[in-house]
């Protein structure tokens, strides 16, 4: 029974080893011309924009649901003042990170699972390459790239969409112009709540770009592999995104110990 | 195709980049990043949970944030706090420009506030330490009260019994300064009771400490809440604490300073009194001299002894009272003085019902020469309650005190706890609203309708509105 | 080795999958501007034999030298410049399926040409009119027969004007008249455009009307290599049978 739990661990371990080397490999390629900007704004099409619509959507409803629950909560302490700002806090600091990153691996996840896990059975990727083209710049290197550029955007607009939804969740109870609500939700946030959770929606970036590439790139055994390849990349990307948030969150109260609260 | 793809992308870059910018500015700005500043410092003992990067505000307005806390190399100095103000405040910022550690709302930041210095003060320089007040415990207050006060009662009897014993022109003595005496003794009981008083109320989650937020709702829910605190923690320190922000309010008004200070006083006082003793026995009581400085100083110590209770008294009625009246078209009771009362500005454009009671028809006296409603005096207050119940919607009822025995602080002393003992069976037997009944003492004179006539006893007025 | 003979040129190459051997020890040259024919059974490895060439796979042993360069010993990142000189068709044609037709033969014109568009496009044309697919211009892969979507990636193979063509099973699919139709397209290249051919074929008619020379694969080796006349003459049962066989694939 251990035996077989250390040889998971040791096989897991091995996994992520390969996954991070092919990361890295991205990110090294990336910096080696030529560079493929047209592969890349195609990229961006497909990962930022047109995941901008859900994640407007999704911050949206999380701003209205947040919203009610502090203000059930902060109601009991006449502190109702403070829901803008408590509401834009947890949104900046952690919500909109961590769920736009899980629903971005669910939809650009599984489509670059199956996208790649596709050309990869149909030889697709050969073809590339019999063409003299680098797969791996033109493939993987575009999509690792676009998913870290899409990502803090898509949270920022999910911060952004949220607020919204918490302001409409509050016009509905009282008569706070906008403005108002808008200055209140960033009172008391500082530098340090903002800006590290936005960067590290880069590495969340990073995480789903680089999995779903590798499985997809990866990808062996025809159509049932295109498929296994798809729900893996959602899953692992998910799985590893909530882990590294843990120790991303960890390294942000290191290093600004006395901001965070 | 491709055209219009470069533009979704192009929109969502710019968007996206766009609005991260508006969240940078937003914060800088409420950081004042890019405007110009200076520094100062201020110092505390205490720093009730201000942090690095606390807001910092000048007269209400967003000014700037501390960027550091020294901590103190010893126990015995102080925490040194460095702030960042934004230049345009700096005219403002005087010399004499008081900081002290407050609170946002009911549950929120602890920011540094910034008195506006006075006009003849310089402008504080970029880099100088401003003096500061340390954050306010108001359970402190309380016990240093309660302190004094058994000091007080102890050192008086000391002084009683040292004269008693003293030869020499004693006689005289005693009787120059036995009212002083017994004035101060009395109305150190009537503070302590106010205390007591107090603390029960909060104790009990009761009175309305909530009100003293200007929103009714936020008072409703923060009573309830403190409440809850109070079963949570079981002490009233701590709920105090809790609630110290709310009394910020007074600390603005000066009262809690005030009585601080009076405190002090009247320690000091009474132990001037006590030295002057030691000194009047030691000489063997003899000296015209020394005779009238021991009165003297009595007298003094009887003067801040009282004005101790009528802060006491102010405190306790902004407490229980704050904010009530108001909601019915009354002026709010606890910042009306007597004299305002007087003209009638406690209640403008309503209508007034008035009952007198003379003393010796509400009062039993007891052997200890304390008073007491006795069974006519209250069969006398039911009958003007029947005569006003046609008055009771939406009105309020101000038991007027009045006495004219003693010294002003007596009458003071005496007028207030008249009125109280009314108000405390008016509103048990009658099952009023508390918050709608209050008290004033008027001292000897009564109310402008009677100008110039001396009232002992109390007067039940009734204000409403007029019938339509 | 003759420097200007031999393009392509195999030493001792030995490849397996696991414990599957598919080459084992085998030698061999192509000259420049010959057609060389493939043949062998199902599942014998004509295909990944046609992938070494170009490097999409690697041996375990031995060397593969394509234009003087040892393709064995390069860097994934020195292959570029040999492929470019390289068209290949796969048996599955692996078009990309988010690009049209024409676009597909257009694309290695964009990465490697610095022509304008009008002119990528004319040439994109030019070459799907060879293969017989002028009016599938716009076309998406998905909308395209099994033949058609063969054709297509040879025309997208020949975009480059490659002096090397490595085509696995062209007429595989294809009617008889079409079938010959390739095949004197790819005659027509050796012969104007002096290019190498190496088809992998089951169609042994068509291998003996473009093939120079050819070659039997079976279990691992090579076991003919010559003129159509000459693998006539082998006493081999396996090269007898296949060779009688004349069937079309
Ligand atoms: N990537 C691979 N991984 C494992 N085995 C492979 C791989 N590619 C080919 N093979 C195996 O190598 C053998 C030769 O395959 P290949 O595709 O070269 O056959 P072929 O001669 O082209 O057959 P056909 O005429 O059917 O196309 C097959 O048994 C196949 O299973
Ligand atoms: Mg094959």
């Amino acid at each position: 029974m251990i035996e077989r739990i250390g040889a998971l661990v040791v096989a897991a371990l091995a996994w992520a080893g390969e996954v991070g080397l092919f990361g890295l490999r991205a990110l090294r390629e990336a910096l080696r011309p030529p560079f493929e900007a047209k592969e890349l704004l195609r990229q961006l099409y497909d990962i930022g924009s047109r995941s901008a619509p859900l994640i407007a959507v999704a911050g949206f409803s999380v701003g209205i649901v947040m919203s009610m629950h502090s203000r059930s909560s902060l109601e009991r302490f006449g502190a109702e003042a403070l829901i803008p700002s408590v509401l834009a806090l947890s949104l900046a600091r952690e919500i909109a990170p961590l769920v736009a990153g899980l629903l971005v691996s669910g939809r650009v996840g599984a489509g670059i699972g199956a996208e790649l896990g596709g050309m990869r059975v149909t030889e697709q990727i050969d073809a590339l390459e019999s063409l003299a083209v680098d797969s791996f710049k033109y493939l993987v290197v575009t999509r690792v790239l676009a998913c870290m550029i899409a990502q803090p955007i898509l949270t920022t607009f999910m911060s952004f969409t949220g607020i919204v939804g918490g302001f409409v969740a509050e016009t509905v109870i009282s008569d706070l112009s906008f403005r108002l609500y808008f200055d209140r939700a960033f009172s008391s946030m500082q530098f340090v709540d903002y800006v590290p959770a936005s960067l590290k929606t880069v590495v969340f970036g990073f995480i789903i770009g680089t999995v779903s590439s590798y499985l997809g790139y990866n990808a062996a055994g025809g159509a049932e592999g295109v498929g296994k390849a798809s729900t893996k990349s959602v899953v692992y990307s998910s799985i590893l995104l909530i882990l590294a948030n843990v120790v991303l969150v960890k390294m942000i109260i290191f290093f600004f110990p006395e901001e965070i609260g | 195709m491709p055209s219009s793809r470069n533009f979704a992308v192009g929109l969502f870059l710019i968007v996206g980049i766009l609005l991260f910018a508006v969240g940078l500015f937003m914060i800088g700005d409420r950081r004042k990043l890019f405007s110009q500043d200076f520094e100062l410092y201020a110092e505390f003992k205490e720093l009730s949970g201000l942090q690095n990067g606390a807001d910092v505000k000048v007269g209400g307005m967003a000014a700037g944030e501390v960027i550091d806390i020294e901590v103190p190399p010893q126990p015995q100095s102080k925490f040194r706090v460095k702030m960042r103000i934004i230049e345009k405040l700096h005219p403002v910022v005087r010399t004499d420009s008081i900081a002290t550690i407050q609170t946002e709302g009911v549950l929120g930041n602890k920011f540094l506030k910034i008195d506006q210095g006075a006009p003849q003060a310089q402008a504080a320089p970029p880099g100088s330490t401003i003096p500061s007040r340390e954050p306010f415990d108001f359970a402190d207050l309380l016990q240093q009260i309660r302190d004094t006060v058994e000091e007080v009662q102890g050192k008086m009897g000391d002084v009683f019994a040292s004269i008693s014993t003293t030869s020499g022109n004693a006689n005289a003595l005693i009787e120059s300064v036995r009212g002083d005496v017994e004035n101060i003794i009395s109305t150190s009981r009537k503070v302590t009771d106010d205390v007591q008083e107090i603390t029960d109320g909060i104790r009990a989650g009761r009175g309305t400490v909530g009100r003293l937020l200007n929103d009714e709702k936020v008072a409703d829910s923060a009573s309830k809440a403190f409440s809850d605190f109070e079963k949570a923690a079981g002490n009233t320190r701590e709920i105090s604490q809790q609630f110290t922000h709310i009394l910020s309010e007074f600390q603005e008004r000066k009262i809690l300073q005030e009585i601080e200070q009076i405190t002090k006083n009247v320690r000091q006082l009474t132990g001037q009194a006590k030295d002057a003793i030691t000194d009047f026995q030691a000489k063997g009581g003899k000296g015209e001299s020394l005779t009238g400085n021991l009165s003297r100083t009595i007298t003094s110590a009887g003067e801040a002894m009282s004005s101790l209770a009528e802060n006491m008294e102010a405190l306790k009625r902004s407490f229980f009272f704050r904010g009530f009246f108001k909601n019915r078209g009354f002026y709010d009771i606890n910042n009306v003085t007597v004299a305002e009362y007087r003209e009638g500005k406690f209640a403008a454009g309503k209508l007034r019902q008035q009952a007198w009671i003379y003393e010796t028809e509400l009062f039993a006296h007891g052997s200890d020469g304390s008073e007491e409603l006795s069974a006519a005096g209250k069969s006398r207050l039911d009958a003007v309650m029947a005569e006003f119940q046609r008055y009771l919607r939406n009105s309020a009822i101000i038991v007027e005190g009045y006495s004219g025995k003693g010294l002003t602080s007596e009458q003071f002393l005496l007028s207030t706890d008249r009125a109280l003992k009314v108000r405390e069976y008016l509103v048990e037997k009658f099952r009023l609203d508390p918050n709608y009944v209050g008290t004033m003492p008027m001292g000897a004179v009564a109310s402008k309708d009677n100008s110039g006539t001396y009232w002992e006893g109390v007067a039940v007025v009734v204000f409403y509105d007029k019938p339509d | 080795m003759s420097a200007n003979e031999a393009v392509i040129r195999f030493e001792e190459v030995s490849k397996s999958f696991g414990s599957k051997r598919i080459l084992q020890d085998v030698s061999f040259d192509i000259a420049r501007g010959s057609a060389f024919c493939i043949l062998g059974r199902s599942g014998t490895g004509k295909s990944v034999t046609l992938k070494l060439m170009i490097g999409l796979l690697k041996p375990e042993q031995g060397r593969i030298f394509v234009e003087d360069q040892e393709i064995t010993a390069l860097h994934a990142r020195e292959l570029p410049p040999v492929r470019k000189t390289m068209g290949f068709l796969f048996q599955n044609a692996a078009l990309f399926d988010s690009l049209s037709v024409g676009e597909n033969v257009a694309f290695p014109l964009r990465r490697h040409t610095n022509k304008p568009e009008a002119d990528i496009k004319d040439r994109a044309r030019e070459k799907l009119a060879q293969v017989g697919l002028e009016h599938e211009y716009d076309m998406m892969p998905a909308d395209l027969s099994g033949g058609m979507r063969k054709r297509a990636g040879l025309a997208r193979a020949l975009a480059l004007n490659p002096s090397i063509l490595l085509v696995d099973e062209p007429s595989a699919g294809l009617d008889p008249m079409t079938s010959a139709e390739i095949d004197s397209l790819l005659l027509n290249l050796k012969s104007e455009r002096d290019t190498t051919l190496v088809v992998v074929t089951h169609n042994i008619p068509s291998a003996r009307r473009i093939g120079d020379e050819l070659v039997v694969m079976h279990e691992g080796h090579f076991i003919a290599h010559g003129t159509a006349k000459e693998l006539d003459q082998s006493d081999h049962p396996v090269v007898r049978e296949f060779m009688k066989s004349e069937g079309g694939g």
